[in-house]
Order: structure tokens, then C-alpha cells, then sequence
């Protein structure tokens, strides 16, 4: 489904991660975990292709395209000045042929600029614009339950389980708790390489033992 | 094309909706120097009042232009696409110069396309942080401006620029012009949002923090204003070099005004009003009158300080 074959991500001369060689063959939701700067949103860049690598990324055989990308990252970008409804209109017309899904993750006041929002209700007004929409290639949310309420965190994760039963769905979080269960498979960054980790392995381990 | 459309309709809102947010001051200051620039610049009266004027607009596009949406633009449109939005962007900036221009001078036009259009679209599709070095860590104002925006250390160059074109010419008021617009480049610096928590925690003696500040400042103000005034020496005389460092000394002063700051350059206009009156009437007995930049700006502030 999902083919990485990837020799190097790099920044200019430092390669950041190497030998990536990786098939997601089925629908579900992929965790990668790692300490602070080991690569994991960079690993999670290249979908979108904003991070130099030398490899390919290939989708059902074919080049992978990084438009059709549901891309959460832990400090989205948004047009600040712009209220939230006028956000969702934004982000609508940078989209093609995905069908229009009703209903908002998060309930909010779209009325308000989004400059005089919270760090959270910025967040919420970003994943309720990116995920208005459905059938994209793939759903990245790296560190997606950062600066949201506990109660948000709870209707975002619904929304990943739900999204990662008919999609490839990646996920880069330090909450490893609230989703380890409901992962496909998991992967750990470290020293330049990207880990599978078993799935009897707890996770956690990889932290406290060192 | 609908959605080319829109999307700019709404990067262009955004935009203003920025420039007019709680202050419109900004805005309106941007327009009326836009319109007199147009109207100058259509009459060509002067080449280097011509020159000048093309400054600011290089200035007020860099400063436009501060944007960090490519990576967004990239993701949702690809990279062909989101270029030619950016370039579309550029170019309805740059239109009424460039229309006026076009009737006058090929090369200016051509000038103009680089440094209007081609400049900004590098400095977006290439934002890296840089560091010009010399700037004190003491106070993080200053370095932290020369990482954040590089590119605005551009305009310095175009003012040593004019300065040296003016003393070459005998030209001694544009001189004093371009050298009171390295004032207006410290004012734009002072006009960072300042976070003060580390102040509010700290136990050192405000007076002594405040002096160690006004020093760091005239350091830095010294540094950037270095070339006028060996310009001053080689050209001209020691009384031309005391009051090029009597208006550097007037800047120092006004470090203070970050930290109730006033995000309205109409207001920080005026203080720069008042020093370029007290340097034209530089005399050593009159150094009192620099209180009024003081009572302007204690009269002007707006308080956003951050904690």
C-alpha cells in the first residue's frame, strides 16, 4: 500500500535519519515515539516534502503525492488575521475532490479571529479545517494532543481510532499511554535509524531502561 | 482560477486585517507614503528623491513579506502552485511601481522586478536563521532581531549607500536624511514585543539594569552607524561627526520606549521627528531638550508589554 524506501533525510550536510525501508500494508494507526530532536517530525515531513531526502515514496505503486495529506503538526500554521470560519473557507479552497464531510471534530465559536483564540482553540480550529474534509492519502498527526484540554484530547483520539479504521494513519506523540492500545504497529527514532518495535514490547521500556 | 482567486482574496484580507488590528496607524501611514511615492515617482522630478522613495517600497514590501506560509501553501497546493501564488502575490504588490516605472526606465524597471519580486520570493522559499555577530547577548533585542529578520540589515546597506552618494555630491540634507533613517531602522528594532517576566523575577536594581541597557544600545547604535560616521570624517568636519554622534546618543535614549512600546509607527514617527529638530539645533548647551523626546514618548506609549 504504502512503500518507504528511503537511503537519507537530511538538513543541508546533516542526515538526520537513514535507511528507512518501510511497507504499511494495511489500514490502521502507526505510532512513532522517540526522545526530543531524534527525528520523528522530520521523519513525518518528508510525506509532506518539506524536508530533503534521497529515496522514493510510493502509494498503491504509484509516486506518492504530498497534496493529498492530512497534516496535523504540533504548532499548525494559520492565517491569524483570518476569522475561524473564514479559515475553513480558506482551507477549502486549497482543496480538490475530497468530498465534504458535515460535521467538526471540536465545537467552537467560528465568529472569533483566530488571533484572539487560545493556543487550543487554534489547534482545534486547524484539525476542524483539515478534517472537514475526508479521503486523503494519509493522516500525520505528529504531537497532535499538545495544548488541548483533557476532554479534546479524548474526542481527538476518537477521531484518529475512527479515521485509522479505513486509513493509514501515523502518529508521533509522547502520551504513550492514551494510544499505544490502538496501535497497528510502532516504530521508535533513534540514533539516525527508524526502529519496529515488536508488539509485545512495551514501549515505555525504551525510555526507563536507558 | 476561482480558487487562485480566493485564496489570495483571503491571504490579502489576512493582510490587511494586520496591518489595521488594533491600530490602524500603521496602515494608514504605509498608504499615505505609498501615494506621495506613486505621485513623486510619476512626476521624476528628482533622481534622488526617486531613489528614496524607491527604498521605502523596497522596505514596505520586505516588510509585507514577513510570511511563514510556504510550508502551509506547499502542503495544500503543491509546489508549483503554491510558487505561483506567492509570485501572483509579489506582482499585485509590486504593480502600481511598476507600471509607473515601466513608462520611465527599462533598467529601473528591471531593478525594480529583481528586488521587488525575485528578492522576497528567495527570502520565503529560503528562511534560514542567521547571525550577525557583533550584537552584546547581554540585551537579546538586538541579536535576536539580527536572527529573526537578516534580511531587514538589507536597508543599512542601501543607506550607507545614499549617504556616500550625498557627501559626494555636496548633498549634506540627504546625508542628514539617510542618517536619521538609521534612527527609524533602531525605532523599528525598539518596536519588538519585549517579554519582561525575567525582569518582573529578578532581584538586580532596576537603575542598574536600565543603565546597563542604555549602554548595550549605544554600542549597538554605534556599530550600525559606524560607516556615516567615518563618512563624516573623511568628508566633512568634527562638528558634523559630534552631531551624527549627538542623534546616535538621542537613539540610545529611546531604548526605553520597548518596554511600554508603542506598535504605532505614526507615534514612533514623532519621536523620531523630535530628535532629528533637537540634532538641527545641535549645540552642547541646549542638551537639555533632549527631556521632550522623553515627554513625547511618556505621552505617546500605548503599554503592550508582554509577561
Amino acid at each position: 500500500m504504502l512503500d518507504l524506501s528511503i537511503e537519507k533525510i537530511y538538513y543541508g550536510r546533516k542526515t538526520i535519519l537513514k535507511n528507512i525501508n518501510l511497507n504499511f500494508k494495511n489500514t490502521g494507526l502507526y505510532g512513532f515515539f522517540g526522545k526530543n530532536g531524534s527525528g520523528k517530525t522530520t521523519f513525518l515531513k518528508t510525506f509532506i516534502k518539506t524536508v530533503s531526502f534521497d529515496g522514493k515514496i510510493k502509494l498503491n505503486g504509484k509516486d506518492f503525492s504530498e497534496k493529498n495529506v492530512a497534516w496535523i503538526p504540533t504548532e499548525p500554521f494559520l492565517y491569524e488575521y483570518l476569522t475561524i470560519k473564514e479559515f475553513y473557507d480558506f482551507y477549502a479552497f486549497t482543496v480538490k475532490d475530497l468530498p465534504v464531510q458535515s460535521d467538526f471534530v471540536f465545537d467552537i465559536d467560528s465568529s472569533k479571529l483566530l488571533k484572539e483564540c487560545s493556543t487550543g482553540t487554534k489547534k482545534k480550529a486547524y484539525i476542524n479545517a483539515v478534517l472537514q474534509y475526508t479521503n486523503y492519502n494519509l493522516y500525520i498527526f505528529d504531537e497532535p494532543f499538545n495544548g488541548l484540554d483533557i476532554e479534546s484530547n479524548y474526542i481527538l483520539l476518537k477521531k484518529i481510532i475512527d479515521l485509522s479504521k479505513e486509513n493509514i494513519v501515523f502518529i508521533s506523540s509522547h502520551i504513550i499511554e492514551i494510544i499505544e492500545p490502538y496501535l497497528e504497529e510502532k516504530y521508535f527514532v533513534e540514533n539516525s535509524e527508524l526502529l519496529r518495535i515488536d508488539d509485545h514490547v512495551d514501549i515505555k521500556n525504551r525510555f526507563i531502561n536507558e | 482560477m476561482s480558487s487562485l482567486y480566493n485564496i489570495l482574496k483571503y491571504i490579502f484580507l489576512n493582510r490587511y486585517r494586520q496591518l489595521t488590528y488594533l491600530d490602524s496607524g500603521r496602515f494608514y501611514f504605509f498608504a499615505i507614503v505609498y501615494l506621495i511615492g506613486i505621485l513623486k515617482l510619476s512626476t521624476w522630478e528628482n533622481e534622488y528623491s526617486a531613489s528614496v522613495i524607491f527604498v521605502i517600497f523596497c522596505l514596505q514590501n520586505i516588510s509585507f513579506l514577513q510570511r511563514n506560509d510556504f510550508i502551509f501553501l506547499k502542503n495544500r497546493l503543491g509546489k508549483f502552485r503554491a510558487l505561483r501564488i506567492i509570485i501572483i502575490d509579489l506582482f499585485l504588490l509590486s504593480i502600481p511601481l511598476l507600471f509607473i516605472t515601466s513608462f520611465k526606465s527599462f533598467s529601473f524597471l528591471l531593478i525594480e522586478i529583481l528586488l521587488l519580486i525575485t528578492l522576497p520570493m528567495l527570502l520565503t522559499l529560503k528562511k534560514r536563521s542567521s547571525s550577525i555577530g557583533i550584537f552584546s547577548s547581554k540585551d537579546p533585542l538586538w541579536s535576536t532581531y539580527a536572527k529573526k529578520k537578516p534580511w531587514g540589515f538589507i536597508l543599512l546597506i542601501i543607506i550607507y549607500y545614499v549617504q556616500y552618494q550625498a557627501l559626494s555630491i555636496d548633498n549634506i540634507g540627504l546625508f542628514y536624511v539617510a542618517s536619521c533613517s538609521i534612527l527609524l531602522f533602531v525605532l523599528n528594532i525598539f518596536s519588538e514585543d519585549e517579554y519582561l517576566i525575567y525582569l518582573k523575577i529578578s532581584d538586580k536594581k532596576l537603575q542598574k539594569y536600565l543603565i546597563g541597557l542604555l549602554l548595550t544600545n549605544l554600542k549597538n547604535i554605534i556599530y550600525i552607524s559606524a560607516p556615516g560616521l567615518l563618512l563624516t570624517i573623511l568628508f566633512l568636519n568634527i562638528t558634523a561627526f559630534l552631531s551624527v554622534l549627538f542623534v546616535i546618543f538621542c537613539a540610545s535614549i529611546l531604548f526605553w520606549t520597548r518596554f511600554f512600546f508603542n506598535d504605532n509607527l505614526i507615534k514612533n514617527f514623532f519621536g523620531l521627528i523630535v530628535i532629528i529638530l533637537i540634532a538641527s539645533l545641535y549645540d552642547i548647551n541646549k542638551l537639555f531638550l533632549i527631556l521632550p523626546i522623553i515627554l513625547v514618548n511618556i505621552i505617546l506609549i500605548k503599554p503592550v508589554v508582554h509577561y
